[in-house]
């Protein structure tokens, strides 16, 4: 099935730091990004979010494009990274220590970035993770962070 | 004339190929723990940034002249320069004074610090600097060379 790569080995991104991700991540990988396709068909506000995006394509659309690569970053100590409106997103090893939905969070996150959201102090990105259910709205109007959902209002991006 | 078109689309492909995208962004915590920030970083500065030079939003990045009034966890010099590049990148304002959480850069010649390394206008660090009078490790200021 096409759908955005995960990179094994099998792709060299043009960005230093960007590589396979270690055998010990695949499957924790392959689970965000099955996630973030039952995400994509189940929760309606999460492609009529993405909609609203600078680059307009769906959750869907995103999920389904084959030329976008998610790659490995072992030394960054943020969750991950992305070219905005690019094609080339860095998972980092801080992410797969926290656990898998930290992993699904940040894919979801970087994503936005790849439809153009920009980064800080601009905060749609990190709204995309609420939008694909992953947070309260408690959490965006009040700025304190519920530990029990992978969106936290203190990350910027 | 078809000669032409066939410049043309190696032009365009090269272009297209190689067309740079709009920037970076990272995913990161902001807001993290003055002890979390220390563990992180290779060294901390107070100092005062008397110059910015260059971009965030550029590949190669800013970089900020800083003159150092007191270090922790490792000593440096009394100016130093702090390079701030891509992803993350920590927005510098000359003429402002900030708590610093530094890395070496991998080359060894420099400093490189992020947005979400902890740093803070020295007027918003308090809670910063109290922990460091309690349990930061004082550190050296090195004279500059004559």
């Amino acid at each position: 099935m096409a759908g955005i790569q995960i990179n094994i080995g099998d792709h060299v991104s043009h960005q230093p730091g960007y590589d396979a991700i270690p055998i010990g991540h695949q499957k924790t990988m392959r689970w965000a990004r099955t996630k973030a396709k039952w995400i994509a068909s189940n929760i309606n506000s999460a492609n009529t979010y993405f909609h609203t995006l600078p680059d307009g394509r769906s959750l869907s659309d995103l999920l389904g494009d084959s030329s976008i690569w998610v790659n490995y970053h072992a030394t960054m100590p943020d969750f991950g990274e992305a070219e905005i409106s690019g094609k080339e997103i860095a998972i980092s090893h801080t992410a797969y220590r926290i656990g898998r939905w930290t992993v699904l969070a940040t894919l979801i996150h970087e994503l936005a970035h790849i439809n153009g959201a920009p980064g800080t102090p601009d905060k749609r990105a990190e709204r995309a993770v609420i939008e694909c259910g992953m947070g309260k709205l408690s959490e965006l109007t009040t700025g304190v962070d519920d530990p029990f959902t992978p969106y936290n209002p203190n990350i910027g991006g | 004339m078809r000669r032409r078109s066939w410049y043309q689309l190696v032009i365009l492909t090269a272009f297209l190929s190689g067309a740079p995208v709009a920037g970076f962004a990272c995913r990161c915590l902001e807001d993290i723990s003055p002890a979390a920030a220390y563990k992180y970083a290779d060294a901390v500065v107070q100092g005062q940034v008397q110059t910015v030079r260059g971009d965030i939003n550029a590949r190669e990045g800013s970089t900020a002249s800083v003159a150092v009034s007191k270090a922790w966890k490792m000593s440096v010099s009394g100016e130093i320069e702090v390079l701030t590049s891509k992803s993350c990148a920590f927005a510098f304002e000359a003429e402002t004074e900030y708590l610093l959480y530094l890395q070496i850069l991998p080359n060894g010649t420099g400093y490189t610090t992020r947005r979400c390394a902890g740093n803070k206008p020295i007027a918003e660090a308090r809670k910063a600097l109290d922990w460091l009078a309690r349990r930061g490790a004082p550190a050296t200021l090195q004279r500059a060379a004559p």
